[in-house]
Order: structure tokens, then sequence, then C-alpha cells
């Protein structure tokens, strides 16, 4: 490529003076060893700055200085890329520097910055600034002016707020050019464009000498308050020393910026003498340059609508001409035909037939009917569900569900539950608080006993005491699953019941079911437990002492049941019409322990018999002078020392067997002087152990010694009191010992000091369980262990428990 | 979607995961401070006489139960020394020195509050005996000797003390 030389020259004016040292343009030509500086080429910027003239040249030596140094320095691979970011650079200088003023003091700079490297031309733009390329013979100016190039007007480009130090984005215009010898290339102000027209500018550049240039471009101006030039033009590096005699500057490198405004990139040659050169002649006429010409609008618009014969479009007041054709309707027409068009066109009546007048009516009301139905129909299938069910995808007109929303009825569903278990989950810390409230309140009313001044106060406290226990027993959350509040419930009713112990001295058995009645109403009428002893050898007699005996309570074929002392099923033992030797055996009255076996009593047509094992088979033994028995309610047979005692046959009578001589007629034990006692003849049940114990409904027991009474036992601190007692249980010797009553109405058993009739203890089981002793029929008590044992015949069952130790008095005055 | 039903499990496992522990941490003591030294001795009582005592978790079971009448910061302690007390009388059981069974009862007439205040109060065991007796095979009763009760659990006051926790009276050893 033929190398280039520049003539370069600039010039700034400002208020009429021309500044010889300005920081508005710059020029730097880098040092041929300076490789890398070198590598980006020459660079020439202008600026225009725009805000208070005091500030201007501040502002244009912040941008020009940062320019030179990013454009240089920068890592950037082109040098479009390096004009870029020097640019970029620059804007963020001044707008760090503007936001250091005040509003009114901060500016704003239009910048053009070219790089040349070799004939390449890279300009960069950023507005207000105008840049004049003449190149190849042909005038550009950039930005284009409207008045040059009317086609290209861009109001963006004459748009000031996008100068350097506007804002912190700033985004420079790129253009680029070749050069050639010849061409020229003018900075300027934005305004400079106003002043000329495209043919002068382009004479203008057509000249060589920039100089020259500069000066017809400040004549024509000067009248600006500003002038910012900067011009160069091309020449060939051989015709240069010959064509152009005006003084070309070397440059360092890195010189003070605009330090000369003049840099040559090549001549070596030293600068021509002034005083002895002329200057160049301008080439171009002084006159001023013609007005553009005004723009032919064609005639005026009246007379073109004047001429118009159609009416004229809106377009045309815009200027536009009137179409030659008829323009095309593109509005709602109305047309005849179906189903726009009206079905009976209205016509005027005198133009109608008369057979058209005859059925006008008749049309007129089939119309409506037609209407009626098609609008019933459009209506129908409005509403019809199918057609709101979309198509499915693709071509396919087969018709689709809708897809099932399971993502809404899942995260409904779980709202809802979660909603459910908090409710839940509020409603057990409801029922928790009011159960610990139950509680409470339970356990004062429970401490309160302690507390009471006598017994009278201390049951009215028990009593409601229960009433808050059992208030707090229906409380739902008091169950085994709450171990918190059933434990402590547990508590408060083992305390209840010491303090039910120590006031009423009731205490509660734990039996244990050992047998049912094999029959499904069966009652036990009595039980019979053979003492514990160690002595007996004999086999027979082993076995006997393995079992326990209840016999019926059928007044017609009651048996005799064996049941294994742990518990069983009752097998018969001795039953109605077994024959037993020479007899048959009735029914069975009464059964007993005697020494080592249990023998029993029935009754048959011809008196009451006696049964008793022998060899381990059953013998039989007429009972003496039974034949004249009344038929007893009931027969009470006890045994002792051998002899047996029978109460019931005989009123007011206790008969005596002596041992062994069973057959034999009984005595008369009770003397004759008190058979007749009404007492005595209201007695219900006997005892005996030593002294016969007569037992009367309300629980008072007459003892009789020797034929005679000899006291009397009244039960004494029994609450609530005795209603009717029906059998009874002595225990020990004489003179010790306890009476065992059987009250089925109470459902309990009243243990009494066999001396005093101090009440001991009230035996009761405790409500739900399942045994109960509301048909207490029976008692046996088997002494032989450290805790007595009770096996109890209650209805058909027969239950064990052990006696619990007499309660525990709480309170000085209770001691008894 | 996915993270929501792990976050919804999660929060039923959390609601369903909070049950009450039953063995360690449930306080029983008393309505009254009568109650609770009456609860005790009775439960001591059933506990030496269990036959289910030779099994490690009966007596645990036990020991849990008598450690609950104790105050809140002194159940842990009591644990370990009910804990202790079952295992040596189980082992001690199985050869005791006399005999072929040995049994421990503690007897009293009644209890009786000798000072109560607030916060604590003083129960007397009136007539307190603990009776030790050791039976042969045929359950006979081979040697017995008995003393008083506060004596023989090195207790000096004329009673055990008791406190109150939350309402709730519970055996002590502060006293």
């Amino acid at each position: 490529m033929q190398p280039l030389e520049l003539q370069i020259d600039h010039r700034v004016v400002v208020a009429g003076t021309t500044l010889a040292e300005s920081a508005r343009t710059l020029v730097v030509t880098p040092a041929p060893q300076q490789l890398a500086a070198a590598a980006r080429g020459q660079l020439f910027v202008l600026c225009e700055p725009i805000g208070p003239a005091e500030r201007a040249e501040h502002a244009c030596r912040v941008v020009t200085q940062r320019i030179r140094q990013v454009f240089y320095e920068s890592d950037a691979t082109s040098v479009a890329s390096a004009l870029r970011l020097a640019i970029v650079a620059a804007n963020k200088a001044l707008y760090q520097d503007n936001m250091r003023c005040a509003p009114a003091h901060r500016m704003t700079v239009g910048v053009t910055a070219i790089a040349r490297l070799d004939g390449d031309l890279f300009i960069a733009q950023v507005q207000p600034a105008q840049v004049f390329l003449r190149c190849c013979n042909k005038l550009r100016a950039i930005p284009p002016h409207p008045s040059w190039e009317p086609g290209q007007v861009n109001a963006a480009q004459l748009a000031l707020s996008g100068a350097l130090g506007a804002s912190l984005f700033v985004e420079p215009e790129f253009f680029r050019a070749v050069l050639q010898p010849g061409d020229a290339v003018l900075l300027s102000n934005s305004d400079l464009i106003t002043r000329f027209d495209s043919p002068t500018m382009a004479a203008l550049l057509a000249q060589t000498d920039v100089a020259a240039i500069l000066d017809a471009v400040q004549s024509r101006i000067d009248q600006l308050a500003e002038i910012e030039l900067l011009a160069f033009t091309v020449h060939a590096a051989a015709s240069r020393a010959a064509s152009l005699p005006q003084a070309e500057h070397r440059h360092q490198f890195f010189q003070r910026p605009n330090h000369k405004p003049v840099q040559s990139v090549a001549s070596p040659e030293t600068k021509p003498d002034p005083l002895f050169t002329l200057p160049s002649q301008p080439t171009y006429s002084s006159n001023p340059s013609p007005r553009p010409a005004p723009i032919d609008l064609g005639e005026s618009l009246a007379e073109r609508v004047a001429q118009q014969q159609m009416p004229l479009p809106p377009s045309s007041m815009l200027g536009e001409n009137p179409p030659s054709a008829p323009p095309i309707d593109l509005g709602d027409t109305f047309t005849d035909a179906r189903p726009y068009g009206l079905r009976r066109p209205l016509r005027p009546p005198e133009t109608l037939t008369l057979l058209e007048r005859l059925s006008w009516p008749l049309l007129v009301v089939s119309d409506l009917i037609r209407e009626w139905r098609r609008e019933r129909v459009l209506r129908r299938k409005a509403l019809t569900v199918s057609s709101y069910v979309p198509r499915g995808r693709g071509l396919t007109y087969r018709r689709t569900a809708p897809p099932f929303p399971w993502s809404l009825i899942v995260v409904t569903i779980l709202v809802v539950g979660i909603a459910i278990l908090y409710g839940i989950n509020l409603s057990q810390q409801n029922n928790l608080q009011l159960a610990t409230e139950y509680l409470v309140a339970a356990e004062e009313r429970v401490a309160a006993v302690r507390t009471a001044p006598d017994e009278t106060a201390a049951r009215e406290a028990l009593i409601i005491a229960q009433q808050a226990i059992e208030t707090a027993r229906t409380s739902p959350e008091i169950t085994t699953t709450n171990p918190g509040l059933w434990l402590r419930f547990s508590e408060l009713e083992r305390e209840y019941e010491r303090l039910l112990a120590a006031v009423d001295r009731i205490s509660f058995l734990e039996p244990v079911l050992l047998a049912t009645h094999p029959l499904p109403n069966g009652v036990f009428s009595s039980v019979i437990v053979p003492p514990a002893t160690s002595s007996v050898t004999d086999t027979a007699r082993l076995t006997a002492l393995r079992y326990l005996y209840a016999l019926d309570s059928d007044p017609n074929a009651a048996r005799l049941y064996r049941i294994l002392r742990d518990g069983g099923a009752p097998e018969p033992y001795l039953e109605p019409g077994q024959i037993v030797g020479a007899a048959v055996v009735g029914s069975l009255r009464a059964a007993l322990w005697r020494i080592d076996q249990v023998v029993a009593i029935d009754q048959a047509s011809n008196g009451f018999g006696y049964y008793f094992r022998q060899n381990d088979t059953w013998n039989y033994s007429k009972l003496g002078g039974s034949e004249i028995w009344i038929n007893p309610e009931r027969l009470d047979v006890e045994e002792y020392a051998g002899n047996l005692y029978v109460w019931g046959v005989q009123p007011g009578e206790v008969l005596k067997f002596s041992s062994g001589r069973y057959g034999d007629t009984p005595e008369f034990w009770l003397n004759p002087s008190v058979t007749r006692d009404a007492a005595v003849l209201s007695a219900i049940d006997m005892a005996v152990d030593g002294s016969i114990y007569l037992l009367q409904k309300n629980g008072t027991v007459l003892v009789f010694s020797f034929g005679q009474q000899v006291g009397q036992i009244t039960p004494r601190n029994v609450s609530p009191p005795i209603v009717e007692v029906t059998r009874f249980v002595i225990t020990g010797p004489p003179d010790a010992g306890y009476i065992f009553m059987l009250e089925p109405v109470n459902e309990r058993i009243l243990q009494i000091d066999k001396r005093t009739g101090e009440l001991i203890q009230q035996l009761r089981i405790r409500h739900g369980n399942d045994l109960s002793l509301n048909q207490l029929t029976a008692l046996s008590i088997d002494p032989s262990s450290a805790r007595p044992i009770l096996y109890i015949a209650s209805g058909g069952d027969i239950m064990r428990a052990e006696l619990p130790p007499p309660p525990r008095s709480f309170r000085e005055e209770a001691l008894r | 979607m996915k993270q929501f039903f792990l976050c919804c499990c999660l929060l039923l496992l959390i609601s369903g995961c909070s049950t009450v522990s039953l063995d360690e941490d449930i306080g029983l003591g008393g309505v009254t401070p009568e109650a609770v030294v009456e609860s005790f001795l009775e439960d001591f009582n059933t506990a030496l006489a269990d036959p289910a005592l030779s099994e490690p978790t009966a007596r645990q079971v036990w020991a849990n139960r008598l450690a609950s009448y104790f105050a809140p910061s002194e159940r842990a302690d009591q644990r370990l020394v009910m804990r202790e007390m079952f295992d040596s009388f189980a082992r001690n059981n199985l050869q005791p020195v006399r005999g072929s069974k040995a049994e421990v009862v503690i007897t009293y007439d009644r209890t009786r509050a000798n000072r109560i205040d607030e916060m604590t109060a003083l129960v007397e065991v009136v007539n307190g005996v603990m009776t030790v007796r050791w039976r042969d095979a045929a359950g006979n009763v081979v040697f017995e000797r008995s003393g008083a009760l506060l004596r023989l659990i090195g207790r000096e006051a004329n009673g055990l003390p008791v406190i109150r926790v939350d309402g709730r009276w519970y055996l002590t050893e502060a006293g």
C-alpha cells in the first residue's frame, strides 16, 4: 500500500479568541519505537463541551486525557474496541468529575475520536459532534444532517442527552473509512453543518492545504461563540515534500496533550520559514455559499382539492396525491346475500301485490317463530357442557376431557387434613386440660377428708370426694393410654379407698373366679373348704383335701359338686337318684366338712339321710327321727367335735346328733325356756364353735351355751346400717375370732369382732369388676395361711380372695 | 410438590411421635403428705413380696415406681438406689442366711403428719416396724427379726420428710 502522509491542523476559538493551547482537540502520533502504541495508530480527538464556559476546558481535558490513556494502554485486541473502551472510560471519568460539582456546573461533552492505522480510519462518535469526510471525491457527513440528506433524518442523533458525562452509560457510534491521497477529514462542533451545504463543504475539503480549510471554515462561522476544528488532509508520502511546503512537526509520543497542534507522521523535513513563504491562496470563492433551494411542494392544498373530482381520502390532507383508481372499501358492507341480508326487504306498501299484502302477517309470525326456535337452539348449545370441552392437541378433532386437577385436589386434601389434625390436637389439649382440672378438684376433695373434724364430716367429705372422682373417671383422657393422668388417678383412687377404709371400714377384695355353675341359672347354696392339715397320709383323704365342695341350691334336685382348689369345672360328686347301698339319693339339702371328709344330708320321702365316704365310696345312714321333720325352708347342719347340730327342721330348736349315733333320735339342745323366744324363732342361720350362735336378719347374733342364751352380739358402727343379712360364718375359738356376715343387699361381707360386735371391716368388690357380691349365698374361710382365704359363693360363681388387713385409722379420734 | 409432600409427612411423623414416655419421668406423689408415705410403704411391701422380683425387668419396674414417689430432682438417684436395693435383695434371697427364703415386711398402725407447712411436712409412721422373716421350704418361719422402721433406715428425725411440688407431695431426703 502506498504510504500516506497527513497534514494536520486544528483551531479552537472561544468568544472570538483563538486558543493556542486547548484541551478540546488532541492529536497523538506514537513514536515508531513504541510498538504497542504504534499498533494502535494515530489518534485524533475533538471535544464539544456543553455547559458552563469556565469549566469547558477542564471537562475536555478530563475527556481527552482519559481517551488517550485508555486507547493506548488498554488490553483491547482491536482499534475499534480500544476506541470504545477509551470513550467509555472518558465518560466515567467525566461523570465522576461532574458528581463532585453542583448540578449547575456539570458538563457534558460530545466527542469525535478517530484512529488512523495506515490507510484505515476508525471513527467513534458521541453526539454532539460532527465529522466531514471527503473520501474518493465523495463527501460524507457524520452524522448526516436533514438539510443534507432529508431521507436520513434521525432525531436520536441530535439528542444531547447521550453526551459524555450525562450518565454512566454511553454507547458511541462507530464508522470506518479508507484513506487515499487527496482525501480530507474535518472534525468540528455540531453547529458547523448548518452553515454549509454539501457542495460547499465538498469544495472546501477538496483543498490540499489544511490550514486553508480551517481558515475558510473559521471565516464562515466566526459569529459562533465557540469553534472547535480539527482537520487533516491525506497525501502520498513521495509527493509530500514537493507539494507541501508547510512545516511538519515531529512529536514525541505521549507528549503533553495538544501541546503541538500540528503533527506529522513520517516527514522528517523541517518546517520552512514562514517569513519567506507565501501562504497558500484559497481556491474557492470568497462569496458566501448559496442557500439550499427550498423544497418544491407543488400545488397548494386548496388547488388540489379544487381539481379533485372525487372526494379526497384523509391521507390527502398530509400531501398525498389522490389515487387514480377508486379506493377499495374496507368498511363493513351490507349485502343482500343470506344470512346477512333481510329476509323480506321492506318495501312501500303501495308497491306490494295483493298476495304479498295478505301473506305479510303470516310471514311476520313465521319469522318470529323461526327466530325464537333458532335462539333456543343456540341457547341450548351454549349451555351444553360439551361445548366447553376442549379438543385434543394436534390435528385430532376428538373431544377430550379436561385434565383432572390432581394437584389442586391433593393440596386441598392436605390442607383440610392438616386443619383436621390441628383441630384434633387442639381438642385433645382442651380435654387434657379439663381432665387435669377435674383431677385436681378431686384431689383437693380427697385431701379434705383427712382434715375433717369428726366422723360425720369425714363421711360427708368422702361423699363429695366420691362424686368428684366419678366426674374425673368419666373423662375420656383419663385412660391407660395417658399414663401420666392414669397413674395420678389411680393414686387418687388408692387414697380414696384408704380414706374409705379408715372412715367406713370398707376394704376391697381382689377376688379370683374358681368355678362357675355348670347349669345356666344354677346357684350354689354352700361351699365347703377342707381345712389344711399335714397329718393326713391316706390317699383317699389326701384326694379329698385337694377339692372344694359346693352344694346346689335346687330344692328338688340339688347336687353336690367338687372343684379343684385352684379352680376348674365343677364335677358332680353326689347327685339325686344315685344309688348308695340300699338307698337312692334324694335332693341334697346340706353338706359340711366333718373331721376328714365331706358329708351330705338329703331329703327323701322317708326322711333325711346322711351320706359319708368310706373306702372311697358313699355310704348312707338315715338320720334318726327325721321322718317327722318338717320340710325346712333351709336346712343348716353344723359339726362340732364330731357331733351334728341341725337347725331349721324343728322351729326354735337345735337338734344334736351325737358323734357316731346319727341314726338315733337327736336331742333338743336348747333349753325349752328359750325355744319360744321370738328372737330364737326368727333366727335364720346357725354357727357352732363350742357355743351356738343364731343369726337374725338384722345382724344380731344370739349366743347360747349349754342350752341357755349367754349373750348377744350386735354389730356396731356399720355404715351404711345393716338391711338384711342372710348367712354368717364364725371363726376362731369362742373367746376370740370374728363373725363374717353376708349381706347381698349391700353387696358386702361384714367382719365383726366376736367379742364386742365392733365392725372390723366391710368387704366389697370394686365397681367395674366382673365379679360381684349381689347374690351372696355362702362363705367359707380357710384360716390356715398367714392371711385367711375367703371362698365365696355368689350366684353361680365361686371365687377366692384374701382377707384384707384391717383398715388403718388416720386420726386419733378414729382409733378404737 | 414433592417437597410439599415430604414436609407434610414429616409434620405427621413429628405429631405422631409426641407420646409420653411411660417408665421414667412420671411422678406419682400423693394427694396429702400421709398419702404419699402410705402409698410408698404399701408398694414397698408389695414389691418385696412380688414373686417376679427375681426378674431384672420386674425389679426395674418396681424401682421406677418407688422412685416416682420421690421429688423430681431426687428421682434419678432414687431409681438407682432402689434398683441396687432390689438387686441385692433378690441376690440374697436366693441363698438366705437361714432357711430357704427371706421376706421383709413393713407394718405400721397409721401415719400422722407431725409438722406441716406450705411446702414441707414430716410424716410419722406410728409403730412402724420392719420385720425380716426367714422361712423354710415348707413356709414355716425359721427366724424372725424386727426393728423400728425409722431406726433401721437410719433416720434420726421422728418421721419421713415430704415436700410439695406443683401441688403434690413427694418423699424427699432433704428433710
